[in-house]
């Protein structure tokens, strides 16, 4: 549909200007100025132009010729989605806190997500449409008529353009948090996870880990960028890169024989992980190397714990019968527990009387209370009186 | 579709039967070969994978390059000569005139790409590297010519001329390498989606380690995506301007 030429001349694109400077005001006051009264001031002045030129064009729509109402309608429409997302962007802002004292956040925080992650989407839709219909308009501004069409092919454009950018970042956004990805390298060296990085933040005794490799040892590079990763977390984690062959002596205080060692050792505690040094060997142990340190510092780290059981009535035996005998045995409870760094592992038996065994780090004993030898075992003696303490509650 | 294979078989036979499109094939060739052999294998003692990380980081920048070379002509050289008019007479739509030829320009930079694989295989003649790792390279190239590709496009649509398009699709390109230097200077969330936008820097690095992020391809995807779509956009806004 056409309209005069008198009617066409009506068209007010310096309100668009306004709009457009107004909200660039708003992100000069927020993102650039950031804070302070002339933050807030920029703020107003972009927030009162984007609203005056909205009820202002809506004003003018109501008044627009008949052929051009369609076209003053798109404009309404998209001023309303980019005043919408100011608005939704000031109460997600500071402006609650110091105007009200709180905040949409502490009041209803799903709303509060739900208005973060809307708004720039509304502003997207409110405001590149808004410069496709004006470029629309333009083209027709020494036409004698309006061409409808024009108008409405151009506020499609524009609507499309903004649901692909919304659709794009949408899909970019849930693509960096999935955090899917898969390692086709030919090392894959494991990085400190979570847990291992976790651990040596709370270290509040020294860790010393020492590497043993050649220096030109493909495995201890991957070794080196692995520790490298670690080294900082912690002021307790101190990290020593060594050759065998150059270092010996620190070699046999730590009791590593030869290169190809990772030895971690806090206190009197030591342990240590073997890596082949031939790179084809290693790869599948570097892959774990993260799961290898994680149990060791998960090990070594603890505190010493004292574990009671009750052997029962023969439930569970110290090592299978027979071949058919698929029991867990308390051989095998004692060694994980030995594993998870339990120092004192106290069973009783109801026909054998008391069973106390004493693991360490590197021992074990075995006292019975007929036996006529246990009371010459001092630790055994302690670990009796442990007993003795909370015997009831094992035995209960 | 037909449409598109139409159009696309037809600029790809026009890659072959002009000079340009051997030139830029010899180049690149000529260009990755000296590179891989002065920096990735003129060094001494260096694993095998990182000379393949190395060969990917050379020919990511020769692949750029050669993707703007090969899209600049796309659309504006229609425009120079006269004959897009023909082409949006014809009973195409937009969409099947900027895929056609997108579709033209990608099949000759994969071609140029993969023809180059003989550089990383001579690797293996002294050191190991895993085929997964050369899948990820490759993917990476493919990709980030892609999107390199399809920026082009969105230039040649949006010049009138061919080196006009070349200027345009350069200036993106290195406005999306560099954009990431702003996060020095910006607070969040700014900085995040300046540096979520960087092109090569945080979304290319880990196909050169031969790791094969989703959210990096969904990345690469996206913003060809949307480059295609602004360039459909723009022929189609020849209607309403």
């Amino acid at each position: 549909m056409a309209i005069t030429s008198t009617e066409a001349k009506q068209h007010r694109a310096d309100l668009s200007i306004v709009y457009g400077t107004g909200m660039f005001l708003v992100f000069v006051g927020q993102r650039i100025v950031s804070s302070g009264k002339l933050a807030w001031a920029l703020t107003a002045l972009g927030c009162l132009g984007v609203f005056s030129v909205t009820v202002l064009r809506w004003l003018l729509a109501r008044k627009a010729p008949k052929g051009d109402r369609t076209g003053q309608r798109a404009l309404v429409m998209l001023y309303g989605f980019g005043s919408a997302s100011l608005l939704a962007y000031l109460l997600t802002s500071d402006l609650l806190l110091l105007t009200i004292g709180t905040s949409l956040d502490r009041h209803a925080p799903a709303v509060n997500s739900a208005i973060r992650t809307s708004w720039p989407a509304l502003w997207v839709v409110g405001t590149l449409p808004v410069a496709s219909v004006e470029l629309a308009y333009r083209s027709m501004r020494r036409a004698p008529v309006f061409d409808q069409g024009r108008l409405i092919t151009s506020l499609m454009s524009g609507l499309g353009v903004a649901f692909a950018l919304i659709f794009a970042s949408a899909s970019v956004y849930a693509g960096r948090i999935s955090e899917l990805s898969f390692d086709l390298s030919y090392f894959r060296t494991a990085k400190p996870g979570e847990s291992t990085s976790k651990i040596v933040k709370s270290l509040n005794q020294p860790l010393t880990i020492t590497t043993f490799f050649p220096p030109t040892s493909e495995v201890g590079q991957e070794v080196a960028s692995y520790m490298g990763a670690l080294q900082g977390t912690s002021p307790f984690l101190k990290i020593e890169q060594l050759d065998h062959g150059l270092d010996p002596g620190r070699g046999r205080e730590l009791g590593v024989t030869g290169n190809g060692v990772i030895a971690l050792t806090r206190g009197t505690l030591r342990r240590q992980v073997a890596l082949p040094l031939e790179p084809e060997r290693a790869r599948v142990e570097l892959r774990k190397l993260d799961d290898s340190v994680n149990s060791i510092l998960l090990n070594i780290t603890r505190p010493a714990r004292r574990i009671y059981f009750t052997k029962g009535h023969g439930e569970r035996v110290f090592k299978p019968i027979d071949d058919t005998d698929r029991r867990s045995t308390i051989s095998y409870i004692k060694q994980r527990l030995t594993d998870q760094s339990a120092s004192f592992l106290l069973t009783v038996s109801n026909r054998w009387g008391w069973q106390i065994h004493h693991v360490g780090s590197q021992c074990a004993y075995a006292v019975s209370r007929r036996h006529s030898a246990w009371p010459r075992h001092h630790q055994s003696c302690g670990a009796l009186l442990d007993v003795g303490r909370y015997g009831r509650r094992v035995c209960g | 579709m037909s449409n598109v294979l139409t159009i696309a078989g037809r600029d790809l036979g026009a890659y072959f039967r002009t000079l340009s499109g051997y030139v830029i094939f010899a180049l690149v060739l000529m260009i990755d070969g000296l590179l891989f052999n002065a920096f990735a294998l003129g060094e001494p003692d260096r694993r095998s994978s990182e000379v393949l990380a190395k060969f990917f980081y050379f020919s990511s920048g020769t692949t750029m390059i050669a993707s703007i070379m090969l899209s600049m002509r796309l659309l504006a050289e229609e425009k120079q000569t006269g004959t897009l008019v023909l082409l949006t007479s014809s009973p195409l739509r937009d969409r099947d005139i900027i895929l056609g030829k997108y579709l033209s320009g990608f099949a000759f930079m994969s071609l140029m790409t993969l023809s180059t694989v003989y550089m990383p295989l001579l690797i293996l003649v002294h050191g190991k590297i895993s085929w997964g790792h050369l899948f990820s390279g490759y993917l990476g190239l493919l990709l980030l010519g892609g999107t390199t590709l399809a920026i082009g496009t969105l230039g040649s649509a949006l010049a009138r001329t061919q080196v006009l398009a070349a200027i345009i699709s350069g200036v993106m390109v290195v406005l999306l390498l560099t954009c990431w230097l702003l996060t020095r200077v910006t607070d969040y969330p700014i900085n995040e989606i300046v540096l979520e936008l960087a092109l090569y820097q945080r979304h290319f690095t880990s196909f050169t380690l031969g790791i094969v992020r989703v959210g990096d391809v969904l990345y690469y995807g996206m913003v060809s995506y949307v480059a295609l779509f602004l360039a459909i956009r723009s022929l189609e806004a020849r209607r309403w301007q």
